[in-house]
């Protein structure tokens, strides 16, 4: 069989997986069987296995059968190889490949994992993989102490890192419909899967690990979930109203910062502009823990710390802003949020690892206002879209909970490109293009430019415009204008040569979209879709071409007048207009939305498929005198 | 220094995943030392004038190669680095190589801020990680890495390393250009009473040794421009531009170009020998393979075609695994392997029926190797097939001619896409090193005519109604 029905144009599929993991003899087992469908699927005939330094692997059995049914064992040993060591961890990994593997070969392989006893180590079982799996058999014995029955009684216990006694077996599981977790009378946990598709790899799709089917087990210090979050918001809080406690420095700085006749707003304003004046080491450099004790500095404990130091983490800059707006006599929370960019949060999933990123909430004036200090040059008010849409815990007047970031507002997150672009005869321009930027493109060259200096800034810009201009055309950036200053719209200067027209005896011909002659639209070339799509923030983007045509050419055809909505989610507009001597193309592409269901995406397709064909038209200039004739 | 056959790039433990500082068996003590006298005076030097653009510069860069009786040599190394923009910090990350064959004594640091204020790398400032390319061509050896403590724009930063060379390894490469510019470098050469040296400079006017000491030679160096090929299109590999020396003591120490490139031939021939004596299940695979075929080129064309299809890449290099390939049978029985396993089963079974093959030690980029240059340089290894006298098939074309006249025809048992006859645009023009017992010697490879290659593209369409 070098097919599978069930997995159109696969490499390899997995037959049977099988995973137990016992916490009551510490060792964890797997089991692995492949077919091999491809030369592509080949690959999988070499295995490494991860693991940390106080485990063990061990038994690795592994061995090809070939479709005539002749097996080849694995021979000779597995090698151990470094990832990583760090203090007393070490990271590493064992490495096989099967011998004398064919497209058509059946690669079978098995190893255990073995622990310390006094370590519990619950499974996390990965069940969607790169390849459609058949059929996987997953179980998890846990210690005794979470077992029912009389014989199940013990007297020992584990604690976590924290020194609490892990009291509490918790799971969380997304799994496909129909498939379900089973636990038997003893507490025992199994799973039988079948036909699981592989994990999808199209483009625009959130953080992959947000959707897959996998099943966590984990044992926390708490009855139950809610009583596990309020755990942990609670000590959360108090970490940060003790770090962010406003002390008499920042009194003292607070007070030369502010004036007494300033507003509330403006007090927030003043002081969110001290904090972004320090140094983010997130953007600059993290000192070490020997560097700072030789500078005779210490980690920041308190926000007084990080003032005295002028420079922090994100974390550190944020609840220093935190710390000087209550000691303005402002009432303000922290949130903690996850990072788009590596998944949502699941309040069912009880780990606080999952949050990344503090921000601030200011209570002023009736309203709460959400705001960024840890994200340098980010503007007051405005957020980064890596915390947008996203999850996360927060303090209130109430105590602490949940919250929900809002989404993006498109209308801030504007790009226009306006060009003015002088043609001679043979189709040769020269010119400029304004580029202004505003919210999170304004942003993101903003942190480069912390990273590097302005002729590498300026390297990097030059990359990114050469993608979006017409093949033959040099366009290099001449100066920036606001890269200091988040309020102010980012401009980029940018100066044009080249030629960009074909031209024949009578006619030039152009394209119709000066900046989307190498764009590639998304999801056009995908037929179908199985992940949801994430576009990270909505954004408008509008271009304005001004051309100036040689003397004796005039307009034989330019782009159609176009407008395409997407109603609630999408606008494309196009406009051209023709006046003596000149010629303006105008296009407005507006992104309302973030995110899209797979049940949408039909409708986004089509949208998108639209554009990309309204911007395949040309703009065709004719001499005027033969035109004049006909 | 120097690169191992394992047949592709593979980079420096920038590729590997896990960011950790910890501490490493040849980190420093929490006792603070200050900073080495060499150390201050590197950090004296002034940026020169033509380096002022530069994200970093070099400003001091000093090997001692000290070699004994049994030509096994310790090298230490001492570098300093000036930061002067902020994406120049990468500049200051060094790094030391080492694993079972080549071990590390000590990796020591400081940084001396621009106001002279010394900072001290701790065990914290070092993490160790394997090196990785990917799941097909792993390594056993490691990297340690210095995250450097005050490492700003202005900062210099000091590192010394010592090391075992592999001491089955009579030559060091001396790469004398970098990405940023380099003010002083120099080499120092400490031989064992009675040893001998040769040195082979490739894009780099040679320069002379002096001698600074009974045995003792030293090379040096000033104000070597920076090779930035960054935003630069259609150039040859930076690696085939940039500008090195290789000095070779012991046996491998014979003088003028012909005689080292002779050298390096027999050592890799002494490697792998009997690597490809064919046992008897290679010669039945291979007379089977071959039985019936009307000529020479199907005779070739079906053993290769069997190793390009059959035989999976797959290798983890381990100390001299990077030069000596397996046996034939262990690659003829696994079915894995790497270009040097490739190339050892091809010859085998191509000696199971009577032609004879050799060893190419190549690069997988034109340029790299430079005939005036002789050295184990190369990543790659393919095949040499010798032609009889007159055989003339036109589909045979990548050949090339020996010094004593035989004909070899050019093949790569890695590459899955060209067939015999063929080699593929990066090798073409490239030079490698064949390895003939006394009659090994650098070849030119082929250029093949325009027609062997190409893209036709025919399409019809229907317009739309």
């Amino acid at each position: 069989m070098t097919s599978d029905p069930q997995a159109p144009g696969a490499a390899a599929v997995y037959l049977d997986i099988q995973e137990t993991a016992d916490d009551q003899l510490h060792t964890q087992s797997y089991y692995a069987q492949i077919k091999v469908l491809t030369e592509k699927g080949k690959e999988l005939a070499t295995v490494e296995i991860p693991y940390r330094g106080n485990f063990q692997v061990t038994d690795i059995q592994a061995r090809t059968i070939h479709p005539d049914g002749t097996v080849l064992p694995l021979e000779g040993k597995p090698e151990d190889l470094l990832v990583a060591k760090s203090g007393d961890v070490r990271f590493g990994r064992k490495v096989f490949t099967l011998p004398s593997v064919e497209v058509g070969s059946v690669l079978e392989y098995r190893y255990n994992l073995e622990y310390p006893d006094d370590h519990v180590s619950s499974p996390t079982w990965e069940i969607q993989r790169r390849y459609f799996v058949h059929h996987a058999h997953y179980a998890f014995t846990p210690f005794k102490g979470f077992l029912r029955g009389d014989q199940n009684i013990t007297s020992h216990y584990f604690t976590n890192s924290r020194g609490q006694v892990l009291n509490t077996l918790e799971w969380w599981m997304r799994l496909p419909n129909g498939q379900k977790l089973n636990q038997d009378a003893m507490g025992r946990f199994s799973l039988d899967v079948t036909d699981i598709p592989a994990i999808p790899d199209e483009e625009w799709m959130p953080p992959i690990q947000s959707y897959l089917y996998k099943v966590f087990f984990y044992y926390i210090a708490a009855a139950n979930a809610n009583d596990f979050w309020a755990g942990e918001t609670k000590r959360w809080s108090k970490d940060v109203d003790h770090f962010a406690d406003p002390g008499k420095e920042i009194r003292a700085a607070v007070g030369s910062l502010i004036a007494p006749g300033d507003s509330d707003e403006m007090k927030a304003q003043k002081l969110y502009a001290a904090v972004q004046a320090l140094d983010n080491t997130d953007y600059s450099r993290q000192k070490s823990a020997s560097e700072l004790k030789q500078l005779k500095l210490r980690m920041a404990k308190r926000a007084e710390d990080t003032w005295a130091q002028k420079s922090g983490s994100s974390e550190d800059i944020a609840l220093l802003y935190l710390a000087m707006l209550r000691a303005a006599g402002l009432t303000a929370y922290a949130a903690k949020v996850v990072d788009r960019l590596e998944g949502p949060f699941d309040p069912a999933y009880m780990d606080a690892d999952q949050f990344d990123d503090t921000m601030v909430i200011l209570d002023a004036g009736g309203k709460e206002t959400l705001l960024d200090p840890g994200e340098k040059m980010c503007p007051f008010e405005a957020v980064s879209w890596r915390h947008s849409g996203v999850g996360g815990i927060r303090q209130s007047a109430q105590g602490s909970g949940f919250l929900v970031t809002p989404e993006q507002n498109y209308k801030l997150n504007t790009l226009e490109r306006d060009a003015d672009l002088t043609l001679d005869g043979q189709g040769g321009v020269t010119g400029t293009i304004i580029f202004v930027m505003a919210g999170q493109e304004a942003l993101r060259w903003r942190q480069r430019e912390l990273e590097n200096d302005d002729s590498e800034v300026k390297k990097q810009f030059d990359r990114e415009v050469e993608e979006m201009v017409p093949n033959g055309v040099d366009a290099h950036v001449d100066h920036f204008l606001g890269m200091d200053n988040p309020a102010d719209n980012l401009v980029a200067m940018v100066k044009v040569t080249g030629s960009m027209g074909m031209a024949t005896a009578k006619r030039i011909i152009l394209p119709g979209y000066f900046f989307e002659t190498r764009a590639r639209e998304p999801f056009v070339h995908e037929a179908k879709r199985i992940a949801p799509v994430d576009m990270r923030y909505g954004e408008v983007v509008t271009d304005a071409v001004k051309y100036h045509p040689p003397a004796g050419l005039r307009v034989e055809g330019a782009p159609q007048d176009a407008t395409l909505p997407w109603t609630g989610h999408a606008l494309y507009v196009t406009k051209s207009k023709s006046d003596p001597g000149t010629l303006e193309v105008q296009r407005l592409l507006a992104r309302g939305f973030t995110q899209c269901k797979p049940e949408e995406y039909e409708t986004l397709r089509s949208f998108y498929a639209k554009v990309a064909t309204d911007d395949q038209q040309e703009l065709v200039l004719r001499e005027a005198a033969e035109a004049r004739g006909n | 220094m120097g690169r191992m056959v394992s047949c592709g790039r593979w980079c420096a433990a920038a590729c590997v995943g896990a960011a950790m500082f910890g501490l490493g068996p040849a980190a420093r003590a929490s006792k603070s030392e200050p900073a080495p006298q060499w150390a201050l005076d590197a950090a004296k030097t002034a940026t020169p004038a033509d380096a002022a653009q530069a994200a970093a510069v070099m400003l001091w860069d000093e090997y001692l190669i000290t070699v004994d009786e049994q030509n096994h040599a310790v090298e230490r190394e001492r570098s300093a680095v000036r930061i002067l923009k902020p994406q120049g910090r990468r500049y200051a990350h060094c790094e030391a190589e080492y694993d079972s064959d080549e071990k590390l004594d000590y990796f020591h640091s400081w940084t001396i801020a621009a106001d002279g204020r010394q900072l001290e790398a701790k065990d914290a400032d070092f993490r160790d990680v394997g090196a990785y390319e990917s799941a097909d061509l792993q390594f056993s050896d490691r990297f340690r890495i210095l995250n450097p403590p005050g490492a700003d724009p202005g900062a210099v930063v000091v590192c010394e390393t010592e090391s075992h060379l592999r001491p089955y390894m009579d030559s060091e490469v001396w790469q004398i250009q970098s990405s940023i510019p380099v003010a002083n470098e120099a080499l120092e050469l400490a031989l064992s009473p009675g040893g001998h040296f040769a040195d082979s400079w490739s894009k780099f006017t040679p320069v002379k040794p002096e001698e600074v000491g009974p045995e003792r030679l030293r090379w040096e160096l000033h104000d070597v421009p920076a090779l930035d090929l960054e935003d630069m299109r259609a150039t040859p590999p930076w690696d085939a531009l940039v500008a090195r020396m290789e000095v070779k003591w012991g046996d491998e120490a014979t003088h003028g170009v012909d005689n080292q490139w002779r050298s390096i031939g027999l050592w890799m021939d002494e490697l792998e020998a009997h690597r490809t004596d064919p046992t008897p299940q290679i010669t039945a695979a291979a007379q089977q393979l071959t039985a019936g075929a009307p000529d020479l080129y199907a005779k070739l064309s079906r053993i290769t075609s069997y190793i390009q299809k059959n035989v999976r890449y797959f290798i983890v290099v381990k100390g001299i695994g990077g030069w000596q390939a397996h046996y034939a049978d262990d690659i003829f029985r696994n079915r894995y392997g790497d270009c040097k396993d490739k190339t050892t089963l091809l010859i085998a079974m191509l000696k199971a029926v009577g032609v004879k093959a050799y060893y190419l030690h190549v690069d997988s980029e034109r340029g790299v190797i430079d005939p005036a240059a002789p050295s184990l340089i190369g990543n790659h290894m393919i095949t040499a097939i010798e032609l009889p006298a007159g055989e003339n098939d036109p589909r045979l074309m990548a050949r090339v001619k020996t010094a004593e006249g035989k004909t070899l025809l050019v093949f790569d048992p890695t590459d899955q896409e060209t067939p015999v006859g063929l080699i593929r645009a990066q090798l073409q023009g490239a030079y490698g090193n064949l390895a003939d017992g006394e009659n090994s010697q650098v070849i030119e490879m082929p250029v093949l005519p325009a027609e062997a290659a190409g893209v036709e593209r025919e399409g019809s369409f229907v317009p739309a109604t």
